[in-house]
């Protein structure tokens, strides 16, 4: 079982969309995916039209095994499997804080799934938490959504220096550009000149698109609705680098 | 808790009212569907079936689907061009997986049209108020139909209900929808191609050349002896048609084989019906099988073309031409004589008199008729098994020939013995004390055909050589197999000493003695 975390210290720059489409790309070729939504904000569970169970809570998530395992929810795409948010997810790190080897915890318990999943793909909250520090422990591929403006590419800097100051694994950390807009030269020019000097960057770029935006109003991932757009082509790209390294 | 996976209604109009009342509890969203015809193929004595496969050939796309029974997985798939064949031998195959598995599993047989079915598949994911899927139900309907394309009044529905993970709730409430309803659960769904075969009357393993009588215990010997003709009977007549439109060999080979059991069963169980009937239908059984000896010869010659080919070097393969092409002309000849002679009204009514003796009550005037079978049947099998014990004794190395092939003459009908009244007698022993007997078997029988096979080169050879302006080719490859064959016979009789010495043993002959009784075996 292999785990890629979406995440970016800032927020709004396509994290969730991202996680939800590489995850339906991963499950449409054949891997069983679990897309695990951590962000209290739950858009992920939104877009695949989940809600959570009732007893479903940041403690079970802590504890892994059969309880975690009853509060997955089949989607509607075959071999995509979500494990939904909730609002409690928000004293995540308060109880993270409380427990024993507190920065693995999430590691440990998404290890008790992997007989029944191939990949599990998670959706992280922007912030720099204790729960952060758990995600990049479990992540095999830490791959974060990058705006190409100087305080988007700020924020990837800081992220590289914190991981370097807390001495957390650095091995999995890559990027890719997310909404991208080709007109506007800034974006064009920041896009040219870091794909060139940073090769933790995946080549393909995921342009700004009226596509992706779409997956509000559908409730499903790009893919259901759209094969075609300059977005899909991307993320299909994407999916394909990913792919390579990973597996 | 885990959920049926199948729930049936009885048919297809029920079924509809069935989804009416889910539309109701859920939201439900048409998925899809898709349709499946099918003409089905297999052997007469079901050898695909019998190895938990089907095979059918679909019609758009047309091609070959080979599926195992249980699962419907794939096994092996080809194109499939058009055309209504009667019948198809593996070699009529495009190369490939699916002919190696079908020349495994069939040999020689041919696989014949079996009915066909259609098969309908409807998908319909059930909604929550979000518009998210929570289980999915797929109504699965087939059919027979006849070969113009209409349907045959057998049929089946049946839902298939899938729960999603995390949706069990759900899932239940579907579950109990259905069976509110009456649908009846069930285990998994009988493939479709079963209504095919029943289409055509056909049903699993309803043939078999194999004799396995099962006879009650206490049974008289003229009961059990007309059991047995029947079941011959049965199996001579089933063949008739596919001798007829001359399918595969194996047809003619069955029946003749059925009608030599009912020969030997009259001749070595003697004295159970009166001397006139066993007088009568010796001779007449006898008078049908020799019509089709001719055909049967020429079956087996042109069936030996591959180890004949084997046996010669590639240079010598062109004289083999020549001769398998005159052969297959000759046995248009003698399939017609064959049938000429089996279609012949005298023949029917051979058989329909035997038909008819057989199913008349039991009559206690032959001086065995109420003997009790298992007795008879054990005093049989001493006898014959001591007379194997000395003849087998008595061959040497330099013992001709015509002495292995009466002792195989004698094995052949302590088989036939054994077939006849093996239920009566311990089942486990009986079959270890055959499998002690099988190579032996194994040995003359391969001696005996490698005598035959040289007999009849040697014939054609001389034939040949007789004849003016015959091919030198032809003689060099009948030269050829002549040594080839004669040291493969020579070869095989060098085993004989060995097996008969497996079989003239104390052991075997001590169960022997415990299987039938008597002081046998010390001969």
């Amino acid at each position: 079982m292999k785990v890629i975390a979406l995440y970016n210290i800032k927020g709004g720059v396509g994290k969730t969309a991202a996680a939800v489409n590489l995850a339906h790309l991963a499950a449409s070729g054949g891997k069983r995916t679990l897309l695990c939504d951590l962000d209290p904000q739950a858009a992920a569970t939104f877009y695949l039209r989940v809600r959570a169970g009732k007893r479903h809570s940041a403690k079970r998530l802590i504890r892994g095994g059969g309880g975690l395992d009853r509060q997955i929810r089949e989607s509607d795409f075959p071999g995509l499997h979500l494990l939904p948010a909730k609002l409690g997810f928000r004293n995540l790190d308060l109880k993270l804080d409380a427990s024993k080897r507190s920065r693995k915890r999430l590691a440990e318990s998404l290890r008790s799934l992997a007989d029944a999943y191939d990949l599990v793909v998670i959706d992280a909250p922007p912030n720099i938490t204790l729960l952060s520090e758990n995600v990049i422990v479990a992540a095999d591929l830490l791959l974060c959504p990058v705006i190409p403006t100087t305080l988007s590419l700020r924020t990837w800097d800081q992220l590289d220096r914190f991981l370097r100051k807390e001495k957390l694994p650095r091995d999995g950390l890559r990027a890719f550009f997310s909404m991208a807009e080709r007109r506007k030269k800034l974006h064009a020019s920041t896009v040219h000149e870091t794909l060139d000097s940073d090769p933790r960057f995946f080549s393909a770029v995921i342009p700004m698109s009226a596509a992706v935006e779409r997956m509000g109003p559908e409730r499903a991932p790009l893919f259901a609705y759209d094969r075609r757009s300059a977005a899909a082509r991307a993320f299909q790209d994407l999916w394909t680098e990913i792919q390579h390294v990973l597996f | 808790m885990s959920l049926p996976a199948v729930w049936w209604p009885s048919d297809e109009e029920f079924a509809r009212r069935v989804l009416a009342d889910v539309r109701r509890r859920f939201t439900v969203v048409t998925e899809g569907r898709e349709t499946v015809a099918a003409q089905c193929f297999e052997t007469f004595d079901w050898r695909l079936w019998e190895s938990g496969l089907v095979l059918a050939r679909t019609a758009r796309p047309a091609r070959w689907l080979l599926t195992r029974v249980d699962d419907r997985s794939t096994v092996a798939r080809e194109m499939s061009g058009k055309g209504n064949p009667r019948r198809i031998f593996s070699h009529g195959f495009p190369p490939g997986a699916l002919r190696d598995r079908l020349r495994d599993v069939c040999g020689i047989r041919a696989v014949l049209p079996a009915g066909r079915y259609r098969e309908s598949r409807e998908f319909f994911a059930l909604c929550n108020g979000d518009g998210k899927i929570v289980c999915r139900l797929v109504l699965e309907k087939a059919s027979a139909t006849e070969p113009r394309g209409g349907k045959v009044p057998l049929s089946a529905a049946g839902f298939r209900l899938t729960p999603l993970k995390g949706y069990s709730r759900e899932a239940r409430e579907a579950a109990a929808c259905l069976a509110e309803m009456g649908c009846r659960a069930s285990g998994e769904s009988a493939h479709p191609a079963l209504l095919a075969f029943a289409s055509v009357d056909r049903e699993p393993c309803d043939y078999s050349s194999k004799a396995r009588v099962d006879l009650p215990q206490a049974i008289a010997a003229a009961d059990a002896c007309r059991r047995i003709h029947l079941f011959s009977l049965d199996v001579a007549e089933r063949n008739l048609p596919g001798i007829s439109e001359d399918l595969d060999t194996e047809f003619l080979h069955d029946f003749r084989v059925a009608l030599r059991r009912s020969r030997s069963a009259l001749s070595l169980v003697k004295g159970v019906f009166p001397p006139k009937v066993e007088k009568r239908f010796g001779k007449d059984l006898a008078k049908i099988q020799r019509a089709t000896n001719r055909l049967r010869d020429l079956d087996v010659h042109l069936l030996e073309r591959e180890a004949f080919e084997a046996l010669l070097p590639p240079e010598l393969h062109a004289g083999l031409e020549g001769l398998f092409r005159q052969l297959a002309g000759e046995r248009e000849q003698a399939l017609r004589r064959c049938l000429e002679s089996l279609e012949r009204p005298a023949t029917s009514e051979i058989l329909r008199d035997w038909r008819a003796f057989l199913e008349l009550p039991a009559d206690s005037a032959a001086p065995r008729a109420r003997e009790p079978a298992e007795a008879l049947g054990r005093k049989l099998l001493r006898k014959r098994f001591r007379r194997i014990l000395k003849d087998g004794r008595a061959i040497g190395a330099k013992t001709p020939d015509a002495a292995l092939h009466k002792l195989r003459l004698q094995v052949k009908k302590l088989r036939y013995l054994l077939e006849f009244f093996g239920s009566l007698l311990p089942a486990d022993e009986t079959a270890s004390f055959v499998k002690r007997f099988r190579k032996l078997q194994n040995i003359l029988g391969r001696f005996n055909d490698l005598c035959n096979q040289e007999t009849w080169v040697r014939r054609r050879l001389e034939a040949a050589e007789a004849k003016e302006g015959t091919s030198t080719e032809l003689a060099a490859s009948l030269g050829g197999l002549l040594s080839e064959l004669g040291r493969a016979r020579s070869a095989e009789r060098a085993k004989f000493g060995r097996a008969f010495a497996r079989l003239d043993d104390p052991a075997v002959r001590a169960r022997a003695k415990a299987l039938f009784g008597g002081k046998e075996g010390k001969g």
